[in-house]
This record gives structure tokens, C-alpha cells and sequence, in this order.
């Protein structure tokens, strides 16, 4: 079965000042459905989804996103697109609703829809009865609901996620990984960044590891079981690197 | 275009948050006070005339709101500053620019937002300040100052604000916290307000050049021009100038290029620069 290639990257470098290389000549091409980047902490899991994400740009190099090219089309790519970044913003003087309907506004949705998606959101994070009380009041499973909320709210093409169980107990964390695998069920694509292996390997259909900016492998969940399972694959890849 | 739905809620945000009771104190309890202050200089004219050093020896409404505003000038710019000081920092702060920069909208529709909807929101502060002390000293028996003075005065505070908060959005955009912003705004207002008294005191060859680095200097051009030489501001020695429409052409240019130039600067870094985590 021939996969489809919604993200292409071509030999892309990202250097912060003072020539730190947080990306060194990567290139990925990531297919539909749930895709897993792996890799130890300051390998530039955040760096590369800021890069496809348009927070930051990179120095040199090439992205195309669902069929733009992320430099001339970045506003094409970012109404197709949702992000939940690793530590994601509130605005915690807002109720959950008022954040969800700005939030859908700034998406690109008109007034009604973004009251509607707003309010369909907040039933599907289980936060319908909290709609009306100010962010500040919601717990930190709470607020990470909220934030994956407004990931969704354009309905994207493509969902990334930094870290989406970053400080989350084990019912919330549950939590996040069904509403991923129900994403990827829709027929979207999930970008998830994460060193938690064994959540990897529970959601995606395809995985890198990438350490200093570079990928060191790159395959599918079926090709990962063959090498003995995610936690003997990524020991053998970063034991090559001298990890 | 996103601008509106960011100016609408950044209003909205502004309305109903504590920043709005924090500005509303910044701005009336020098109202009440300069009330205050007024009633007592015309019951007690020889208070003036000793605290000016006898630059006011008639206590008149237009001297009243010129000693008031010279007090006033100060709340209304730091109010400007530790708002402006958040446009940028703080939501780098929250966390949400990155988020911000992932949706669909210009960057610098953020700043301009932000900018355009504390603006709004100032100039009605401001107008309610300065008419609250005009129907004060109406209450006292002193006033109220005639219109063009009015208007003048209301000229000085609208001018003072709209450029502090220019330079605050820069400073906000620059640094990577809002305490930091807010530290580096109140370092310069204090520097300027040092330096205008400085000027002051200095032989008149050599303030007649340095006062063109001086803020209040350019403000007090173009009021002169408004009113026909009847505001003076206190901060400036008192004394006024009626002016040209050549001199308040040019000192409109320079307050313009104060307020304009920050906020360019501040969306051309915000628009090009990564956003930082």
C-alpha cells in the first residue's frame, strides 16, 4: 500500500546564536497517520516542530507541508494545521470557553463557528461543565485538555504535539493517548514528539529517532516490533551514537 | 485580516481585568489629589508662590491644572509603561506567543492590537481624568479653565501617554520579561523627567540645545501653538511660547517619529524574529 507523504523535509539546518546547531542537515518524510519522534532531551524533537509549526524558521533548507512550501505558503500551511506546544499558553483570566472561541477566531473560524467548535470541544475534553470558570481554576489536567483542545478547533490536516503527557498522572495521560489514536482513526496525521517510549509505541505508525538534530533511524511500528520492540531499537540506535 | 478580533478582545480582556482597576487608580487618585491640592493653593496662594519659587504668583484655574498636571504627567506614563511592558514579555511569558504565531494571523497583528485597543482605552482614562479635575475645580469655586487651555492640557497627557506606551511596546518586544520592560520604560521617563529639571538650571546657551532631546519640550511647541501661548507646563520653567505652524509641524514630526517608530520597530522584530521559548 503506497503511503501518503504529507510532510517533506529536505536538508534542513537550524542554528540558534553563537552557531549552536540545533538541527544539523535533517531530512524526513513523514506519512498519514500517527507519526512518533523519539528522541533523548535537546535532540531538537521542539526545535523541528517549531520549524514545521512556523514558530521559528530555519537557517537553510526545505519544508513542504501537505503540498506548500512552509516558506512562500506558510499562511496556507498554518490554517491547516494545529499545535500544542510543549509548555502551551493560557490565558488564565479567561473561562475555557472565552479561550476556545479567541483561540477558533484566530484559526481562521467565523463567530458562530467558533462558538459552536468551542462548545463541542469542551464536551469532548470533559470540560463542558467547567466551560464557565476562569482558567486559573483548572487543574494542570485540566489546563492540558483545554490546551489539546485548541489544537483541534480548524480541524487540521495535522495535529502536532510537543510532549502531550508532559506532567500528567496516568488517567490523564490515558486520556491524551485515546483522543490521539482517535485522531489518527479520522484519517489525520498526528506529529507527536515524546521520549516516553512505551506511549510511542502504543499510538504510532511511524517512527524516528533523531539526537543532535539528526534522524538515526527511521521506520514503521511493524519494522520497530522486528527489531525487538521501541526501548531495544532506541538502546541499539543511541548506543551507536555513544549515548 | 485577524486585527479586529484581536483588538476586540484585547478590550475586552482589558475591561474586565484587574489592570483596568490598577490604571483607574494610577490615573483618579492624582485627580482627587490634584482636587485637592488646587483648592488648597487658592485658599493658600503664598504655598505656590514659595513651592514654584515665584514663577506662580497668581493662583488662577489654569495655573491650578498646570501644577496639577505637572504631577499628573507621571502616573499617566508609568500607567503607560506597566502596560505596554505586558504587550510583548508578557504573553512570551504565558507561553502564548508561540501559540500565537502558529495560528494563521500576521505577527504583527499582535502588537498592533494590543496597541491600538490600550490606546482606545487610555484616551478614555485620560479624557475622564482631565475632566474630572476641571468639574472639581467648577465644585471648588476656581474654575473651570476655559477650552483651549483645556484642550491644550488634555494635548500634553494624550501626547505623554501615546509615546511612553510606543516606547514601552518596544522595550516589551526587546526584553524577555515584563519587569524588565516595566524597569526599562520607568529608567528613561525618570532620566527625561531629570533632565527637563535639569535643563532648567542650565545657562540658557547651552538648555537651548539640549532641549531638543527633551520630550516635553516638543509637547510644550505644540500646545503653545494650540493655545496661543496660554499653557504653559511647569515642567518647562512655566513659560510658554505662542510658536509657529513651522515649529509645530517639525515638533509634530518628532513626537510622531517617538510614537510611530517603537511600534514599527517592535512588529518588524516580532513579525521576522523566532519567537523564543
Amino acid at each position: 500500500m503506497k503511503m501518503e507523504t504529507v510532510i517533506r523535509i529536505k536538508n534542513i539546518v537550524k542554528l540558534y546564536p553563537g552557531d549552536i546547531k540545533a538541527i544539523s542537515n535533517l531530512t524526513l518524510n513523514v506519512q498519514k497517520g500517527i507519526f512518533g519522534l523519539l528522541g533523548p532531551n535537546g535532540s531538537g524533537k521542539t526545535t523541528l516542530i517549531q520549524i514545521l509549526t512556523g514558530v521559528i524558521r530555519p537557517t537553510s533548507g526545505s519544508v513542504e507541508i501537505l503540498g506548500y512550501d512552509l516558506k512562500k505558503q506558510l499562511s496556507f500551511v498554518k490554517r491547516d494545521i494545529g499545535y500544542l506546544p510543549e509548555y502551551p499558553g493560557m490565558y488564565e483570566d479567561m473561562t475555557g470557553m472565552s479561550f476556545l472561541h479567541y483561540m477558533g477566531r484566530l484559526s481562521g473560524l467565523s463567530k458562530k463557528e467558533a462558538r459552536n467548535t468551542a462548545k463541542r470541544s469542551l464536551k469532548e475534553a470533559d470540560l463542558e461543565k467547567w466551560e464557565d470558570a476562569k482558567i486559573r481554576k483548572y487543574s494542570a489536567g485540566m489546563k492540558q485538555r483545554i490546551a489539546f483542545a485548541q489544537s483541534l478547533l480548524n480541524d487540521p490536516q495535522i495535529v502536532f504535539l510537543d510532549e502531550p503527557t508532559k506532567g500528567l498522572d496516568p488517567m490523564e495521560r490515558q486520556k491524551v493517548l485515546s483522543r490521539i489514536e482517535k485522531i489518527g482513526e479520522q484519517g489525520k496525521t498526528v506529529f507527536l514528539s515524546s521520549h516516553i517510549l512505551v506511549e510511542i509505541e502504543r499510538v504510532a505508525d511511524h517512527i524516528a529517532i533523531i539526537s543532535t538534530g539528526r534522524v538515526l533511524f527511521q521506520g514503521t511500528s511493524e519494522e520497530v516490533k522486528r527489531e525487538d520492540g521501541l526501548s531495544s531499537l532506541y538502546g541499539k540506535v543511541l548506543i551507536g551514537e555513544g549515548f | 485580516m485577524y486585527l479586529p478580533i484581536i483588538l476586540y478582545q484585547e478590550t475586552l480582556s482589558y475591561l474586565s481585568s484587574r489592570r483596568l482597576i490598577f490604571s483607574l487608580l494610577l490615573i483618579f487618585i492624582p485627580a482627587a489629589c490634584g482636587i485637592w491640592f488646587s483648592s488648597m493653593m487658592y485658599h493658600h496662594p503664598s504655598i505656590i508662590a514659595r513651592m514654584t519659587a515665584g514663577w506662580i504668583r497668581e493662583v488662577t484655574p489654569k495655573t491650578c491644572i498646570m501644577v496639577y498636571l505637572d504631577v499628573a504627567v507621571f502616573p499617566i506614563a508609568l500607567t503607560a509603561i506597566i502596560n505596554a511592558s505586558d504587550f510583548i514579555a508578557g504573553e512570551r511569558t504565558r507561553g502564548m506567543l508561540q501559540l500565537l504565531a502558529s495560528k494563521p494571523l500576521g505577527r504583527w497583528e499582535i502588537v498592533v492590537g494590543k496597541y491600538l485597543s490600550f490606546i482606545s482605552i487610555f484616551l478614555v482614562l485620560i479624557l475622564l481624568k482631565l475632566s474630572i479635575f476641571n468639574i472639581g475645580l467648577k465644585f471648588l469655586g476656581i474654575g473651570p479653565v476655559e477650552n483651549r487651555v483645556f484642550l491644550s492640557y488634555l494635548v500634553v497627557l494624550v501626547l505623554t501617554g501615546i509615546v511612553y506606551t510606543s516606547i514601552a511596546t518596544l522595550s516589551s518586544t526587546l526584553t524577555r520579561t515584563t519587569l524588565a520592560a516595566i524597569l526599562a520604560g520607568f529608567l528613561l521617563l525618570i532620566a527625561w523627567y531629570i533632565f527637563d529639571w535639569m535643563i532648567l538650571y542650565l545657562p540658557v546657551s547651552t538648555s537651548d540645545i539640549l532641549e531638543k532631546f527633551s520630550l516635553s519640550y516638543y509637547i510644550e511647541n505644540i500646545i503653545g501653538y494650540i493655545s496661543k501661548g496660554e499653557a504653559p507646563l511647569l515642567l518647562r520653567g512655566g513659560v510658554s511660547s505662542k510658536g509657529s505652524l513651522g515649529i509645530l509641524l517639525k515638533s509634530m514630526g518628532v513626537v510622531g517619529c517617538l510614537t510611530l517608530i517603537p511600534v514599527a520597530v517592535s512588529t518588524v522584530i516580532v513579525q521576522r524574529k523566532d519567537i523564543a521559548q
